[in-house]
């Protein structure tokens, strides 16, 4: 049983004469533990294809299988629940909350998640330790650059512990400094035994995930396992 | 996740977005201050009105003859006496009025002289602020004493201590010096203007001061006075009187006594079934006056309406656009696995919290305000729980669904749509 699994996704806007094709068919199953490269242009429908990976955005038709459970049936409020154990996002615009410190966006998941004060306190230091950022819990995301807003959304993404990473381009936004950390704390992430998805338009950085699956105009054009996967200098 | 970490979120986020917190709580602080302000002054004003209507009465009941009956048919002495001998009532008094002028050594001006016996004063509720009113003696000598009200001993003397004082009054060609032995705060001619003959009393006041203008210097500044009735009679010789007040006893038989009173008359005069005779007591009035205040009261409930119409729409406004904002926020939120619940239930909070200090300081303002306005027009104001209800709650719906609506929305979106938000 894969950990994902969807088959024969279809995602069509403005279904008629003008309808665009953002998924055309897509199956694909990822295992447990793997680093897949999704990698496509811009309009190849690789966002859209991460979007449904992590359930914020709905198919027009298809199934998507998580652990052998449907989920392409369920609720709003169930895929909350998903998204909150199974899912770390790691977005290009980080998407963190501006109003909150660096600690409170940590543990908004694990607000959602219903847990005490003393363990959120706990998990969420733990989480801001390992991407470096301990000495800045305190700070807004205006008083970061954007490599440190970028390992915020990591160690949010983290925090509850879940067992995939889906990061779309999470280095879209950052000098390319700034990019090989936040790819070190991935590879990191996916050592530890994480699923990892990461969404790309770039060659180089696809080439460190073990496998790539290359998409275009809405289907999945190539899949095959990178014998040697690159590693970050 | 608990009650108390929504409070604390909702009042962190309230705390963050100070500038949005503040005129979201402005719109509802408007609404609430000039609903509670237009509704406190407004009831002020009424309540003014009703104490000027009702003070004019004495709890009296008048007898009024018709202006077409024979001269058999008025009022006479002996009349009254017969009444003064019925059990059920307290007072009784005659009533008649001339209009003149009067003059002083310095001062001139239009007299209206009321008068009745000692009765009087009870009948139409005369307080003294100076010296006393007439008694049973001095009317059965038609002795030519009177009390001058408050506002024509300042026309006449400038002062209430003119105690003692002599008043030329004159009419027809004949003058009276009258000797003033008291003051009244009452309003003589308003009082009177009650027993329904305003309008023929007005008529003759103003016919007279075309007699009496040669004599007048001072313009037309209005002096009122109370006398014995015996004095006016001696002026007029007439052969009785249109009008007698009533009072009972026991004050909730008003009506009962005045019927009784006037079925008296007409056994006296042998004259049932010519109904010249009309029993007015309060109750003819109080209608009027509920008129005249229900007027009011739907002025002041469409001015309130208007108000917080305004004002819900003010908190609206805010609401939306501060909601609508944030939907980046809750697309945030719902991708780390809020519920649409938890994202309604963040937005309530700070919503009833807004309101709840938006509420507080627009009540504190609204009372402010309407105790400036009271003291500005010299009215008494209290504030009613009904108003502030009203106020607080209207606006607290109106900025508690404006902000769950759109948030509402923005829960039920998908996640992605909302992110898509800027």
């Amino acid at each position: 049983m894969s950990l994902i699994d969807i088959r024969n996704v279809y995602k069509i806007y403005n279904p008629g004469e003008n309808e665009v094709r953002a998924l055309d068919g897509v199956s694909l199953s990822i295992e447990e533990g793997e680093f897949v490269a999704i990698i496509g242009q811009s309009g190849s429908g690789k966002s859209t294809l991460m979007n449904m990976l992590g359930m914020l955005d709905n198919c027009t038709s298809g199934e998507y299988y998580m652990d052998g459970i449907d989920v392409s049936h369920m609720t709003d409020d169930e895929l909350s629940e998903i998204r909150n154990k199974k899912i770390g996002f790691i977005f290009q615009g980080f998407n963190l909350i501006s109003s909150l410190t660096a600690k409170g966006n940590v543990e908004l998941p694990l607000v959602y998640r219903g847990m005490k004060r003393a363990e959120r306190d706990k998990l969420s230091t733990e989480s801001l330790k390992m991407v470096g950022l301990e000495k800045r819990m305190y700070h807004r995301p205006s008083q970061m650059s954007g490599g440190q807003q970028q390992r915020v959304a990591i160690a949010r993404a983290i925090a509850a512990r879940p067992p995939i990473i889906l990061a779309d381009e999470p280095t879209g936004n950052l000098d390319s400094h700034s990019g090989k950390d936040v790819m070190r704390i991935i590879h990191q992430l996916h050592k530890e035994g994480r699923t990892i998805i990461l969404i790309t338009h770039d060659n180089g950085i696809a080439e460190e995930a073990q496998r790539v699956v290359r998409i275009q105009d809405g289907k999945i054009i190539e899949d095959y396992i990178n014998e040697n996967p690159k590693g970050v200098e | 996740m608990s009650i108390w970490e929504n409070i604390k979120i909702a009042v962190f986020s309230i705390r963050t977005n100070m500038m949005r917190s503040i005129l979201t709580m402005l719109g509802i602080i408007i609404g609430v201050a000039s609903v509670i302000a237009i509704i406190t002054v407004g009831n002020g004003g009424k309540d003014y009105i009703v104490d000027i209507m009702s003070s004019m009465s004495s709890g009296a009941v008048s007898i009024q003859v018709k202006t077409d009956a024979t001269a058999a048919e008025l009022i006479t002495k002996e009349d009254i006496e017969s009444l003064r001998g019925i059990d059920s009532i307290q007072y009784v008094s005659p009533m008649d009025y001339k209009i003149g002028s009067a003059y002083t050594d310095n001062e001139t001006a239009i007299c209206f002289v009321l008068s009745g016996n000692e009765d009087l004063s009870h009948v139409m509720n005369i307080t003294m602020r100076r010296g006393r009113f007439f008694t049973e003696e001095e009317n059965k000598n038609a002795a030519n004493v009177c009390v001058i009200s408050e506002l024509g001993a300042m026309v006449l003397y400038n002062s209430l201590d003119c105690v003692g004082e002599y008043i030329n009054f004159q009419v027809n060609g004949q003058v009276v010096k009258f000797r003033i032995i008291g003051v009244t705060s009452a309003d003589l001619s308003a009082s009177t203007s009650s027993a329904n003959s305003t309008v023929s009393m007005y008529s003759e006041m103003s016919a007279n001061m075309g007699n009496t203008q040669d004599t007048m210097m001072g313009g037309s500044a209005m002096v009122s006075i109370v006398a014995p009735i015996t004095v006016t009679d001696n002026m007029s010789n007439s052969k009785g009187y249109n009008m007698l007040y009533v009072t009972a006893k026991d004050s909730s038989q008003a009506k009962t006594v005045g019927n009784a009173a006037k079925n008296i008359l007409y056994a006296k005069h042998g004259n049932f079934g010519s109904n010249v005779y009309n029993v007015v007591n309060m109750e003819t009035y109080t209608v009027l006056v509920d008129k005249i205040i229900n007027v009011f009261t739907t002025f002041v409930a469409g001015i309130s309406a208007i108000a917080l119409l305004v004002g819900g729409i003010g908190v609206m406004n805010i609401m939306l656009v501060s909601v609508t904002e944030r939907t980046r926020e809750i697309g945030i939120r719902k991708s780390l696995g809020a519920k649409t619940s938890t994202i309604m239930f963040q937005f309530l909070t700070e919503s009833i919290i807004l309101c709840l200090i938006g509420g507080i300081v627009g009540f504190i303002l609204g009372v402010g305000m309407a105790a400036a306005v009271a003291w500005y027009a010299g009215i008494s104001i209290k504030v009613e729980v009904s108003t502030i209800a009203i106020a607080v709650g209207f606006s607290s719906a109106v900025g508690i669904f404006f902000g769950l609506y759109p948030a509402r929305k923005a829960a039920k979106m998908l996640p992605i749509e909302a992110l898509r938000r800027d």
